[in-house]
């Protein structure tokens, strides 16, 4: 094989080698909605805040459930639109884990609580989501687009947990929603601590 | 200008080369799924936790209602305060021993089907909690996310707790009431093997 038949093969070989540029996160190249929609679940802190309070009102009852949903939407919608005026990702994050860290621990020690304060734990829980859940759009149709399905995929979400948790009829069931509380409990702690002293070490 | 080809080819293979090779990964990975793996696996990959947790659900499964879910609730909850001064840095004396030791106090409890008063067994319980908690705390990684590891591993413990609680159910059969008592000899064993170093 001559010389220059050795550098064309490998000139060729460069150029199939390449990997693509990305110039944005993996998630981004799925479009403005399934983004909104997927980002309270992808993001560990607004998924733990999300299943506690689905939780907690599937464990209180109906009444709370009947409350605390539009509440919860109510406040998705709030936290999305004060962040477009304002950034406040810290202050999220420290709300988020309140939240989570509030509802799973009355869930896990079986306190009944009033409806009222169920729904205003579901209105600081859902500002706390729509604050973290901040879409990254270019335009506002497309921020529109990505936030309003960030308000579907929590509400959805917790609308399910919630009547899965009302539905449970057997000993076990009960034991499996408190023990998911104190998982949620035991791991906004960790978090908790983490954030107060963990990252200035 | 003239260009020598083997000169220049031999160039260009040596970059394709460099851009062929892959990242080192010297450190754990970064994002919620590695620091939910590294969470998962600590105290999956750890002997010593592993027998400790199947012995509380064994304990709880032998004891029965309210500790056999009572217990496995306790623990997690007071293994993240000792997860919390594992995270803080703050030194606690004996963290390996009080591990072992564990494994051979809830052992021999189930082995010889101790059945204490639901707070006393807490207590127990929960005082060796602290111990398993501070090691996966202290030892969490920097680069790891952190409510991915702490989710990690608060469920690891919860689903071995949920294998000792399947063992110990066949505590409804006579033949495995003694299948279970061995097991638990067995993790005291195990728990002194650790504890003198042996393992």
């Amino acid at each position: 094989m001559n010389g220059r038949a050795t550098t064309g093969i490998a000139a060729a070989a460069i150029l199939v080698a390449t990997a693509p540029a990305r110039a944005h996160a993996p998630l981004e190249g799925v479009g403005e909605f399934y983004t909104g929609l997927l980002h309270p679940i992808i993001v560990p802190a607004e998924l733990l805040a999300t299943v506690a309070v689905g939780l907690l009102l599937g464990f209180c009852g109906p009444k709370h459930c009947r409350l605390g949903i539009p509440f919860l939407a109510a406040g998705l919608i709030l936290g999305l639109a004060a962040g477009v005026l304002w950034t406040a990702h810290g202050i999220s994050t420290g709300l988020l884990l309140g939240v989570a860290l509030a509802a799973a621990a009355l869930v896990t020690s079986g306190l009944r609580v009033r409806a009222g304060a169920v729904a205003v734990l579901a209105l600081i829980g859902g500002v706390a989501v729509g604050l973290d859940a901040q879409p990254d759009a270019e335009t506002f149709a497309s921020a529109l687009l990505a936030g309003a399905a960030t308000v579907l995929s929590v509400t959805l979400l917790t609308l399910i947990l919630a009547a899965l948790v009302l539905n449970r009829k057997k000993f076990w069931q009960e034991v499996a929603v408190r023990v998911a509380g104190s998982w949620i409990t035991a791991s906004g702690v960790l978090y908790f601590t983490w954030r107060l002293v963990g990252t200035s070490q | 200008m003239k260009i020598d080809i083997t000169r220049a080819s031999a160039a260009l293979c040596g970059l394709g080369l460099f851009i062929l090779t892959g990242p080192a990964f010297a450190h754990t990975e970064t994002g919620a799924s590695s620091g939910f793996l590294s969470g998962f696996f600590h105290p999956v990959f750890g002997v010593d936790h592993v027998v400790a947790m199947v012995a509380v659900g064994l304990w709880g499964a032998f004891l029965g209602a309210p500790a056999i879910w009572l217990l496995p609730i306790v623990f997690p909850l007071v293994m993240a305060l000792g997860g919390a001064l594992g995270i803080a840095q703050i030194e606690l004396p004996g963290v390996e021993t009080g591990i072992a030791l564990s494994a051979v106090i809830l052992g021999l409890c189930v082995a010889f089907a101790f059945k204490p008063p639901l707070w006393v067994a807490a207590i127990i319980v929960g005082a060796f909690a602290i111990f398993h908690g501070h090691a996966h705390g202290a030892e969490m990684p920097d680069a790891a996310n952190a409510m991915s590891y702490a989710l990690g591993f608060v469920i690891a413990t919860g689903l071995l707790h949920l294998c000792g609680i399947a063992i110990g159910a066949l505590v409804r059969w006579p033949s495995g009431v003694m299948l279970v008592r061995g097991a638990g000899g067995l993790i005291a064993v195990a728990g002194g093997a650790f504890l003198s170093g042996i393992v």
